[in-house]
């Protein structure tokens, strides 16, 4: 059974069609990257499998659980984070984790705390967070339950690189143990990390396959050649 | 259930402590109308007003504070951007309302005591009525705090947080039409039917009956106890629906 199986799945705002018609299939234990430019479908995509938003046709499920019926045992073996983070500022960083940690029956875990390099920063208020460190506060509110499945929508965006290194690397370790859907704009991290990615342009899949497959199939030297070629735009970064 | 009941009792705590205007809507805001209204009464030298004043101010106080966690935390997590990351906990809606409700019903016994203390000092015992009167009466107006958050969270996911306002105005206006220091007879005819509407209503009237006739009416009381029944499922439907249509329409996608 796959992780994730997605068939045919539409989403319309009014007149706006999101996502029209899209088909994708990630294997247990697979880190699969969704690349595309602002306004692709991607965030609705990962915001359907977080069962956040429902389809408008189509279906989607979740380690066999349907997003539209069954949100709540998804939501269970699921983290999810997205590109800017947001937490309470009145609490510290400590006491948001321990919030998420009780809600979801788990205990905080300063383990995360120390991959994500906010040993000395996490008992401060959030108030006086970067946003990179919100962004890692996000990770590890994501991770807190230990899900099955973990939706990065845009992961590193906003954080110092040497940060950004340990976070893929701590993604790099969860191979093959966590099933990982991550979007991201940045090619580099796309290929360090993922055996599969998708490019997805205006609610479509346009091209799937391994990072080498993508390369050799479009002649191109990196993924930003494939995606270049494949939609006809450059990255924002 | 109880895990999400926990945490949102943690995390109010925590807000509560650490957030001035948390501390003063538990003990100084509660305190200016019980405080006015007793100098008020105490100048024109009436024992009856001062029960009057302070009975409606103190009922004032409690039925604010027993909407104001259902709607505003809800509010809180749309002002810091964190309505997404709550609605990924695998809870039901249900859980989530219940959780705010019950952390409303300590805050508004708080604010109960602290406006009681208040009255004490006018020489007004709150507490010599029958316990399980007054609990059975104030009840009701937690009860009429869920049926508003629930209806002020709908308003909010419908139009976003310009309806916001309703958090904090919606019970000033109804208890002013539900005879917070008068009976609901002196009313202007065209407006005395909603009260009639207004579970409040019947709360301040037998209020009223317990401190100054010493009758106790259980009509009224089957009365406000009927209405909510109906408002509580009334305001359930209306809350799942808009619920589902935020599902629909990517509203919490927007809060993160």
């Amino acid at each position: 059974m796959p992780a994730i199986e997605i068939r045919n799945l539409k989403k319309n705002f009014g007149k706006f069609q999101a996502l029209k018609g899209i088909s994708l299939k990630i294997e247990e234990g697979e880190i699969f990257g969704l690349l595309g430019p602002n306004g692709a479908g991607k965030t609705t995509l990962t915001n359907i499998l977080a069962t956040l938003l429902l389809p408008s046709g189509g279906s989607a499920k979740v380690m066999g659980h349907d997003v539209a019926k069954d949100f709540l045992e998804i939501r269970k073996i699921i983290g999810y984070t997205a590109g800017y983070a947001s937490f309470i500022e009145h609490l510290t960083g400590w006491e948001n984790m321990k919030f998420y940690a009780m809600a979801y029956g788990a205990r905080p875990s300063m383990e995360l705390v120390k991959i994500m390099g906010m040993e000395g920063k996490i008992h401060k208020q959030v108030s006086e967070y970067s946003s990179g460190m919100m962004q890692r506060l996000g990770f590890i509110v994501a991770s807190i339950h230990d899900p099955k499945v973990l939706l990065l929508d845009e992961p590193t965006i906003g954080m110092d690189p040497n940060i950004a290194v340990s976070v893929r690397s701590y993604i790099n370790s969860l191979r093959s143990k966590r099933t990982i859907l991550l979007t991201t704009h940045n090619m580099y991290e796309a290929e360090d990390v993922c055996d599969r990615v998708g490019i997805i342009s205006q609610g479509r899949i346009v091209a799937l396959g391994t990072p080498a497959a993508l390369k050799k199939k479009y002649r191109v030297k990196n993924l930003e050649g494939a995606f270049l070629k494949m939609t006809g735009m450059r990255l924002e970064v | 259930m109880f895990n999400i009941m926990k945490a949102i009792w943690y995390r109010n705590l925590v807000i509560t402590k650490r957030s001035m205007p948390d501390l003063f809507s538990i003990f100084f805001w509660p305190l200016i109308t019980p405080i006015s209204m007793a100098l008020f009464a105490s100048f024109i030298n009436s024992r009856e007003a001062i029960i009057i004043l302070l009975l409606g101010s103190i009922s004032w106080s409690y039925a604010y504070s027993s909407q104001q966690d259902v709607s505003y935390s809800f509010l809180r997590d749309m002002w810091y951007r964190s309505v997404k990351k709550l609605r990924l906990i695998p809870t039901s809606t249900f859980s989530l309302i219940i959780g705010t409700w019950t952390y409303s019903i300590f805050r508004s016994i708080i604010v109960l005591l602290v406006t009681s203390g208040v009255a004490l000092i006018f020489g007004f015992n709150l507490f010599s009525a029958e316990i399980w009167k007054l609990a059975l009466v104030f009840f009701g107006m937690n009860l009429f705090g869920l049926f508003l958050g629930m209806m002020i969270t709908s308003a909010l996911l419908r139009f976003g947080q310009s309806a916001e306002v309703l958090a904090w105005s919606v019970v000033d206006a109804l208890i002013l039409i539900s005879g917070i220091f008068y009976p609901v007879s002196v009313l202007p005819e065209s407006i005395r039917w909603i009260a009639f509407f207004s579970p409040l209503s019947y709360a301040l009237e037998n209020l009223r009956g317990i401190f100054l006739s010493g009758i106790f009416d259980f009509g009224m009381l089957f009365s406000m106890y009927g209405l909510l029944a109906i408002y509580l499922i009334v305001g359930w439907a209306i809350f799942s629906r808009e619920e589902k249509r935020a599902r629909e329409k990517g509203f919490f996608q927007r809060y993160d």
